[in-house]
């Protein structure tokens, strides 16, 4: 019982943790070029590419704040 | 000076030089020279405020202070848990509220949050880290700042608290003004807190705008509001209430704001007397003193008598206050030389105007009263004492008294007549009438004499003569030293005839009923000039009138002291007087039958005689009685009797007179109304 009170609270405290994040902090830096933008040629490390998965920004929206523009952008075009 | 714009095609601006023709209008402009600035007399603004300055005025001051203090405090006290309520509401929110700002402000502002989060709906990252980077570098600062505050308040406190030793109720105090503050900024914008005290507090202050508004409203040539200027010291206190001195434009007469009193009250949404337009004496008439009451003039109360002072001593001489006028300020007259005709309605204070006035004279120890009161209530009993003839009531005996004191006062005209005959030979009255030096003088016979006839048109409607008599009085005693005030309820042909309306110059219109009394009293055109006694309620407004004839026509309040006040005036005026009362009373005279002496003084075998000749042969007949009769007095006279004025033949002209005939019938007819 005890046990599952302090599941629960901790699992409330990460959740609004979470919340708060993708409200003051919404991006997040990007995992596949480590924020970089970039993506560095092995061979020759002065060659690069730009990286597509965040649009040589370096930076991508959390999951969490991306659901939340969906489902407003939705409501709003409703 | 205007500065017309060239125009180059008006020819009227061509200046011929060979003829010369008019030349430069305005002079040269000259620098001023060391002499000039040293030698200016330009007014310097008083460094007491006007409303300081007078000891009347402050006294209003005061008083309207302490008492609108005094009402608030109870007002507010009376409300406070109503207030703690709303503050222990407001008082948390405000707390928040400031807070939240604080915080906010710490962090770099709401607007840049907003915007940052809107590049996240856009899923703009370049634009959320430049908002990002510039509030990154303002909050670091402001988040030092907060912190200093804090610590700066926590070392403030600790410090009073240990080194200055505030005691409990300072930190209390602290903490009221600390809530109090904090319910204020919790407070929503549009519910204050504590209640207003005054419901209709309608009229605080006198702007320039109001006044401009209502002048442009008059519709008097007044096209802008910017038009009007304010000379210095622009509006300001003046007694109790606002005075707004101000210039209307171009050739516009401070006269047209006069004329539409009311309409300048309606546009000021204010009873038409809290507001006072007047010209400005000395000044150019289109500048207009405007004066605007806290209170309309009939809801003030009234500044004490500078009569009722225990050292008072007056001179019928000298300017005496007599009243107040809408602004407070007391209204003087000099009694010498004046008659006055008083009217209004029952109700309208017209004994104690006539009162105030009686008190004039009573306060000079060298005037003689003379009191004829017919309304039987007394309302003159206590100064009975100080006057040398003094009658009260509608019997037969009061009335005969008033007739005789009016028969007294013309054969001491003529009495008085020969004796400044004798002092101008003298030298002693350079312009044929009483001087102070005479009338003080002992044994002069020249003293004044002060005579009220209080509800006179009782003795006028009894001695249809005595009205002629009353007229011959005020027209020779003026110069003379007699003073001659009539008061009168009703001032209808009958009662109070034109002709002594006609040559009483000072005329105090109190609450009448309608224009025609008030045009009776005032003379025909007052009601439309604005002079007129129906703004004022019997009873309500009781001393309230319009006086004429006294400088400055205007509203007048008489002074209503309170009994005791005036029982010391009377003891006053006993005192002054050492007990001795001045002038002797009058001689009793047989009353006269003017249609029987008419009767008596025709010749036989005449058909009738000319006025004149009928006026001389009474003044022979009776010289107590008729002397100075005049030709118009006897045809007035014998007018109530249905005597007509007819032609009479004297040798081969006709010529206006009393007819045998007319005579007869009249006397005829009364024979048979008495019956
Ligand atoms: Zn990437």
């Amino acid at each position: 019982m005890r046990g599952t009170l302090v599941a629960t609270g901790v699992v409330v405290v990460i959740a609004l943790g979470y919340v708060l994040s993708c409200i003051i902090r919404p991006f997040r830096d990007c995992w596949v070029c480590d924020g970089k933008a970039h993506h560095r040629s092995k061979r020759n490390p002065k060659l690069s590419r730009p990286c597509r998965w965040c649009r040589s920004t370096g930076k991508r929206l959390r999951i969490g704040r991306r659901a939340w523009n969906r489902v407003r952008r939705v409501q709003r075009d409703a | 000076m205007t500065v017309i714009p060239f125009d180059e095609y008006d020819d009227e601006r061509h200046i011929i030089e060979a003829d010369q023709v008019g030349g430069q209008v305005d002079p040269a402009d000259r620098k001023a020279t060391f002499g000039d600035v040293v030698s200016r007399t330009d007014a310097r603004r008083p460094i007491v405020p006007a409303v300081l300055r007078n000891p009347e005025a402050r006294r209003a001051l005061a008083r309207w202070a302490a008492g609108y203090g005094g009402h608030t405090a109870l007002y507010h006290l009376t409300r406070s848990p109503k207030y703690a309520a709303k503050v222990a509401v407001y008082a948390p929110r405000g707390a928040w509220r400031a807070g939240s700002a604080a915080a906010w402000w710490a962090v770099g502002g709401r607007e840049n949050f907003h915007l940052r989060q809107e590049a996240a709906n856009k899923n703009d990252p370049h634009t959320w880290q430049a908002l990002n980077k510039t509030r990154a570098k303002e909050s670091n600062a402001r988040w030092w700042v907060i912190v200093a505050a804090v610590l700066a308040l926590v070392v403030l406190l600790t410090v009073a608290q240990l080194v200055v030793g505030v005691p409990a109720v300072g930190w209390f105090a602290v903490a009221v003004g600390v809530v109090l503050v904090a319910a204020r900024n919790g407070r929503p914008a549009d519910k204050p807190i504590v209640d207003r005290v005054v419901t209709k507090a309608a009229f605080t202050k006198l702007t320039g705008e109001m006044v401009r508004k209502a002048v442009v409203d008059l519709g008097i040539g007044v096209k802008e509001p910017g038009q009007i200027s304010f000379p210095p010291p622009g509006i300001h206190k003046d007694g109790p209430g606002w005075l707004a001195v101000f210039d209307l434009p171009g050739a516009i007469q401070a006269t047209k704001v006069l004329e539409n009193r009311g309409g300048l009250a309606g546009s000021l949404r204010l009873p038409v007397d809290q507001v006072w337009p007047d010209v400005v004496p000395g000044e150019h008439p289109g500048r207009v003193a405007l004066w605007v009451g806290y209170q309309p003039s009939s809801k003030m109360g009234q500044p004490t008598w500078a009569l009722a002072s225990p050292t008072a001593r007056t001179s019928i001489f000298e300017p005496q206050p007599f009243g107040t006028d809408a602004r407070q300020r007391p209204v003087t007259t000099i009694l010498f030389e004046r008659n006055v005709l008083i009217g209004g309605q029952p109700g309208s204070g017209k004994s104690y105007a006539a009162r105030t006035l009686t008190t004039i004279a009573a306060l000079d120890p060298t005037c003689e009263l003379k009191i004829a009161e017919f309304k039987g209530t007394g309302d003159f009993l206590d100064m009975a004492d100080l006057c040398s003839t003094y009658a009260c009531g509608v019997d037969d005996e009061a009335l005969s008294t008033g007739r005789d004191i009016l028969v007294w006062a013309l054969a001491e005209c003529e009495r008085r007549g020969k004796r400044i005959k004798k002092a101008r030979e003298r030298g002693e009255a350079p312009l044929g009438k009483v001087t102070p030096e005479l009338a003080a003088k002992r044994g002069s016979g020249l003293h004044p004499v002060f005579i009220l006839l209080d509800e006179v048109h009782e003795l006028f409607l009894a001695y249809p003569d005595a009205a002629a008599a009353a007229e011959r009085v005020a027209k020779r005693g003026r110069a003379l030293g007699i003073i001659l005030v009539l008061a009168t309820q009703i001032a209808d042909r009958d009662s109070v005839p034109p002709n002594i309306t006609r040559c009483v110059v000072t005329r105090w219109c109190l609450s009448v009923g309608g224009q025609v009394e008030n045009d009776m009293i005032l003379g025909t055109g007052a009601y439309k000039r604005g002079l007129t006694g129906t703004v004022y309620e019997p009873g309500v407004d009781a001393g309230w009138g319009v006086v004429i004839g006294n400088g400055k026509p205007g509203s007048v309040r008489s002074f209503f002291p309170k009994p005791e006040v005036t029982a010391a005036i009377v003891a006053r005026a006993a005192q002054l007087r050492g007990k001795a009362i001045i002038g002797e009373d009058v001689e009793r005279v047989e009353a006269r039958d003017m249609l029987a002496d008419a009767r008596a003084v025709l010749r036989p075998g005449e058909s009738g005689a000319p006025w004149a000749v009928l006026a001389e042969r009474l003044a022979d007949l009776a010289p107590e009685f008729y002397t100075g009769i005049t030709a118009d007095m006897v045809r007035e006279a014998l007018a109530p009797y249905g005597v007509e004025s007819q032609d009479v033949k004297v040798g081969r002209s006709n010529i206006k007179g009393a007819r045998r005939t007319a005579l007869e019938a009249a006397q005829q007819r009364r024979e048979i109304e008495a019956e």
